[in-house]
C-alpha cells in the first residue's frame, strides 16, 4: 500500500471549492532569511520546493491580515485559520508567519501555545536558522499575568498566533486571547471544530458575524451539515482559511457485527425497565443522575458481550505479527438493578480491565493505559491524583513504544540514535495495548516509524463521541507511519450499539461537513454498521414477536375455553 | 422513537421565559445601575498573577468560582443598599415591592456555600452509588444544561434585565453552575425558569441534612 505521507496533503479548500481557491499575490514568505547558511536549506526548499503546503499558508494568512478591507470581529479584529492535519507542517507555518509579519509590519508577533509545546517551537526556529528577533513566545497558561503586564507597558503586538488553537474551546483563553494588543490573530490547529460551538467560535472570527447569529443561521437551516459546509465555502472563498489535510493510511475492514444473546438482551429489557420505575419515584436531580448511570450500565452491559470474540480477534492478528490497539470504555458497574444470586447488586467490570484479564489468562501480556477521572483536569485538588495516573499511563505507553530508550541522570527518557542520526529500532516490550477513549489524545510517542516494525492493528467498540473516535483512529495512522493501519469496529445489536453508533454518525457526519478526507471511510463504515444492526435487531424482534405469537396461539389451544368450558347450570340438569 | 431514547429524554426542565411578576428595577432607587457597573469594574486580570503557569482548565475552574463569589458580594451589595433605602423610603409606593424582594435575603444564605460545593462534588464523586452523591451530581447536570440555555436566552435578549448578569458567564460556564444561578433566582424570582432552581437546592440541601449531615458540619 502506497503511502500518502510520500505525497503532499490533499488540499481540502481546493475540493470544496472546486479548485477556485484565492491565491496569494505577494510572496512574503521572500522576506524571511536564515541567519545561518548552514542551516538556510530546509528554509529554502520551503520556499521554492514542489510542496507549496507551507509557502501557500504563510502567504494566504498574510494576505488576508495586512488586507484593511477583510472582516473584522467584535474586538476590531482581522483573522485566519490555518486548518491542517497532523503532519502538515502548521509549527513552521506558525514561526514563518511571526517572522514575516513582524517584519511587514515593524512589529513584534506574539506566539502563544500550551508551555510544553515550546520547547518545540523553538526547536523549529532553530532548524529553519531563524532567531526569535522579534517573536515573543508566551506560554498559553502565562498569557494572564503577560497580559496585566503588557497592558502597563502600552505593548502592541503586530498579530496573536495561536498554536493548538482547539485550546480556544476554554472559554478563559478566548478571553485572553481577545485582551492581546494586536489588531490581527492567526490560529492553528487540525482540529479546530469539535461542534458547532467551537464552529460559530472561529466562523465569527472569520466572517465579522455575532456568534448567535451564526448559530441561528445553522440551526434554522433545513440542513444542518449543509449550512455548516456552506459557511465554510464562503470563509474559504473569501480568503479566510485553508484546509489541507493527509488521508487516511490503512484498511477500514467492514464491522464485526456479533449477535446479542437472548439473555443479554433480556438483562437489557430488565435495566430499561428498573430505570424507569426507579425514575418514577425520584426527584429531578435524582433522575437527571439515573440518565448518566442508565447510559453507562447498558454500554458496559453490551461491551462484556465483546469481550472473548475481541480477545480472539487479538489473538489472530498478534499470529500475523500485528501490534493491536483495542479502544474502548472502562466503566466499571455495580447494577442499580440486576443483582446476583445473594441479593448483592451484579458487578461487571469495565470493558478493558475484562480485556486485560482475560488476556493474563490467555499469556498474554498488555500495556494498560487508565482512564482520568472525569473532570479531574479542572480541579485542582484532584491534581495529585491525576499526576500519579498520569505517571503509570507513561510507563505503560513506553512499554508499547518501539524504538530503543534510555533514562538519563534527571530521569527522562531519551530516545537513542544511531551513527547516522537515525533512531535506533527495539522492538516493543508488549504488542497489545488497552486505551480507554477517555485517554485517546495525544501520545505524540504512538507514531510506528520503524519500517521494520509490526503493523498495527486497531480494535474500536463503539462510541457516542465522533471526535474521539477519529482521535483514537490517529493514534494508528500518523504523519511519517512507515506502514498501514488495519482498523476493526465490533459492535452488536443492542439498545447501547445502536445509540452510540446512531450518536457516531451524527458527530461524523458534523466532521465530514467540514471537510475532512480522512473521515469517508469511517462514516461509511458507521453508517453501515447501523444500519445492519438495526436491521438484525428489527429481525430479532420479529422472531421475538413470532415466538410470543405462536405462545399465545399454544397457550391459547391449550386453554381453550370452548374445551375447558364450565357447563352451563342447565346442561349440568340431567334430562 | 426508541425506548432508550425516551427514557433518556427527561426531566423536563422549565426553559419558559414567562414573567409571573414585576421584576424590581432598583436603578432608579439606587440612582445607579449597581449590576452594570459590577460588570464594567470586574477585573479579568485579577487573580492572573496567582494562577500563572496552571494549566488552562484549572485557571477557567478558579476563574469560575470568582465570578459565582462576584455575583453573590454584588447581590449582596443590593440587598444592603436595598435595605438602606427602604429604611429611609418607607413611605414611597416602590416600598412595597422593595421589602417584598429584601424577603429573599433569608434564602440567600452563606458566601462559604460556594466553596462548599467543591467539597460536596468530591464527596459524590467518590460515593457515586450513594443516593445523596446521585442527587448531588444529577443536580449539577440539571444546573448546567439550565444554564446553558439561559446564556444562549440571553445573547438574543440584548436589553433585558434578566440577561446582564448573564454576561459574566459567557467567558465561564460555571464549573458549579448551581451558584450562579442560585443567585440569578433569587433576583429574578419572577422568572418561570427562577422557582425550579431554589426547589432543586432546597431538595438536596434536605436530603444531605438527612443522609449526611457530616457533609454541612464545616461549613454551615
Amino acid at each position: 500500500m502506497e503511502s500518502p505521507f510520500d505525497r503532499p496533503p490533499i488540499n481540502v479548500s481546493a475540493t470544496l471549492l472546486e479548485g477556485r481557491v484565492p491565491n496569494w499575490t505577494k510572496d512574503y514568505l521572500a522576506t524571511v532569511s536564515a541567519t545561518t547558511d548552514d542551516k538556510g536549506r530546509l528554509l529554502d526548499s520551503l520556499r521554492t520546493g514542489e510542496d507549496p503546503t507551507i509557502r501557500d499558508g504563510v502567504n494566504l494568512a498574510l494576505s488576508r491580515l495586512v488586507d484593511p478591507e477583510a472582516p473584522k470581529d467584535s474586538q476590531g479584529k482581522t483573522a485566519f485559520l490555518v486548518h491542517d492535519g497532523t503532519g502538515t507542517g502548521k509549527s513552521f507555518q506558525a514561526i514563518l508567519a511571526a517572522k514575516a509579519i513582524a517584519l511587514e509590519t515593524g512589529r513584534h508577533a506574539l506566539i502563544t501555545t500550551r508551555a510544553d509545546l515550546i520547547p518545540a517551537l523553538r526547536r523549529d526556529l532553530d532548524r529553519l536558522g531563524l532567531d526569535d528577533s522579534r517573536i515573543a513566545f508566551v506560554a498559553i497558561e502565562q498569557l494572564g499575568a503577560f497580559l496585566k503586564d503588557a497592558q502597563k507597558q502600552k505593548q502592541q503586538f503586530s498579530v496573536a498566533i495561536v498554536d493548538e488553537a482547539q485550546d480556544c474551546r476554554i472559554p478563559e483563553v478566548r478571553k485572553f486571547l481577545d485582551r492581546i494588543p494586536a489588531s490581527r490573530q492567526l490560529f492553528f490547529s487540525a482540529t479546530p471544530f469539535h461542534n458547532i460551538d467551537e464552529f460559530c467560535y472561529f466562523s465569527s472570527k472569520l466572517t465579522g458575524k455575532p456568534i448567535h447569529q451564526l448559530k441561528n443561521e445553522i440551526h434554522s437551516a433545513k440542513d444542518l451539515h449543509l449550512a455548516v459546509a456552506d459557511q465554510l465555502k464562503q470563509m474559504t472563498s473569501a480568503g479566510g482559511m485553508v484546509h489541507r489535510e493527509f488521508p487516511f493510511y490503512g484498511n477500514v475492514t467492514p464491522a464485526e457485527l456479533l449477535p446479542l444473546s437472548g439473555e443479554s438482551g433480556a438483562a437489557e429489557t430488565q435495566l430499561m425497565d428498573g430505570y424507569a420505575r426507579l425514575a418514577g419515584t425520584r426527584n429531578f436531580p435524582q433522575q437527571r443522575k439515573l440518565k448518566e448511570d442508565l447510559t453507562i450500565e447498558l454500554n458496559t452491559a453490551s461491551d462484556a458481550t465483546k469481550v472473548d470474540s475481541i480477545l480472539h480477534r487479538t489473538l489472530d492478528l498478534l499470529s500475523q505479527n500485528r501490534k493491536v490497539i483495542v479502544v474502548g470504555d472502562d466503566l466499571p458497574v455495580a447494577s442499580r438493578i440486576l443483582k446476583e444470586l445473594d441479593g448483592l447488586p451484579k458487578e461487571t467490570p469495565g470493558f478493558l480491565s475484562a480485556l486485560r484479564i482475560a488476556m493474563v489468562a490467555n499469556g498474554i501480556e498488555s500495556s494498560f493505559i487508565r482512564a482520568l477521572k472525569q473532570n479531574s483536569d479542572a480541579i485542582p485538588a484532584l491534581s495529585p491524583e491525576r499526576a500519579a495516573i498520569a505517571s503509570r499511563n507513561s510507563e505503560e505507553m513506553a512499554r508499547f513504544v518501539d524504538g530503543a530508550y534510555r533514562t538519563n541522570e534527571s530521569g527522562q527518557r531519551v530516545e537513542l540514535r544511531g551513527r547516522d542520526n537515525k533512531p535506533v529500532y527495539a522492538s516493543s516490550q508488549t504488542k497489545v495495548m488497552l486505551l480507554p477513549y477517555q485517554q485517546v489524545a495525544g501520545w505524540p510517542e504512538l507514531n510506528q516509524r520503524f519500517p521494520q516494525a509490526p503493523e498495527v492493528s486497531m480494535i474500536l467498540t463503539p462510541t457516542a463521541s465522533a471526535d474521539q473516535f477519529m482521535q483514537a483512529i490517529g493514534r494508528g495512522s500518523r504523519r511519517n507511519s512507515q506502514g498501514p493501519t488495519d482498523v476493526h469496529l465490533v459492535a452488536n445489536d443492542s439498545s447501547a450499539d445502536r445509540r452510540r453508533l446512531t450518536h457516531l454518525l451524527k458527530g461524523l457526519h458534523f466532521i465530514a461537513a467540514t471537510g475532512s478526507p480522512a473521515i469517508a471511510p469511517f462514516l461509511q463504515l458507521a453508517a453501515d454498521c447501523l444500519d445492519r444492526a438495526s436491521t438484525q435487531r428489527a429481525a430479532q424482534d420479529q422472531r421475538l414477536i413470532q415466538l410470543q405469537k405462536n405462545q399465545q396461539t399454544r397457550s391459547a389451544r391449550i386453554f381453550d375455553v370452548n374445551r375447558y368450558r364450565m357447563p352451563s347450570p342447565q346442561s349440568r340438569v340431567r334430562p | 422513537m426508541d425506548r432508550l431514547d425516551e427514557l433518556l429524554k427527561g426531566p423536563d426542565v422549565i426553559k419558559s421565559d414567562q414573567l409571573t411578576g414585576l421584576i424590581l428595577d432598583s436603578t432608579p432607587l439606587l440612582e445607579t445601575d449597581l449590576w452594570q457597573e459590577a460588570i464594567d469594574h470586574y477585573d479579568v486580570f485579577a487573580e492572573a498573577e496567582a494562577n500563572a503557569g496552571l494549566p488552562m482548565e484549572h485557571q477557567q475552574y478558579l476563574s469560575d468560582l470568582r465570578v459565582d463569589r462576584y455575583l453573590y458580594d454584588t447581590l449582596a451589595r443590593e440587598f444592603e443598599l436595598l435595605d438602606v433605602w427602604l429604611r429611609n423610603n418607607s413611605g414611597r409606593p416602590e416600598a412595597i415591592q422593595v421589602a417584598s424582594f429584601a424577603q429573599r435575603l433569608d434564602r440567600f444564605g452563606p458566601r462559604s456555600w460556594i466553596d462548599q460545593q467543591e467539597k460536596l462534588y468530591l464527596w459524590a464523586i467518590k460515593n457515586e452509588q450513594d443516593d445523596t452523591a446521585g442527587s448531588i451530581l444529577g443536580w449539577r447536570l440539571l444546573c448546567q444544561e439550565l444554564a446553558g440555555s439561559l446564556v444562549e436566552w440571553s445573547l438574543q435578549k440584548d436589553h433585558d434585565p434578566r440577561g446582564q448578569q448573564i454576561r459574566l458567564w459567557q467567558d465561564s460556564p460555571g464549573f458549579y453552575p448551581q451558584n450562579r444561578l442560585r443567585i440569578w433566582a433569587l433576583r429574578f424570582l419572577e422568572d418561570a425558569r427562577a422557582p425550579q432552581i431554589l426547589a432543586w437546592e432546597a431538595a438536596i440541601k434536605s436530603e444531605i441534612v438527612e443522609n449526611h449531615p457530616e457533609l454541612f458540619a464545616e461549613t454551615l
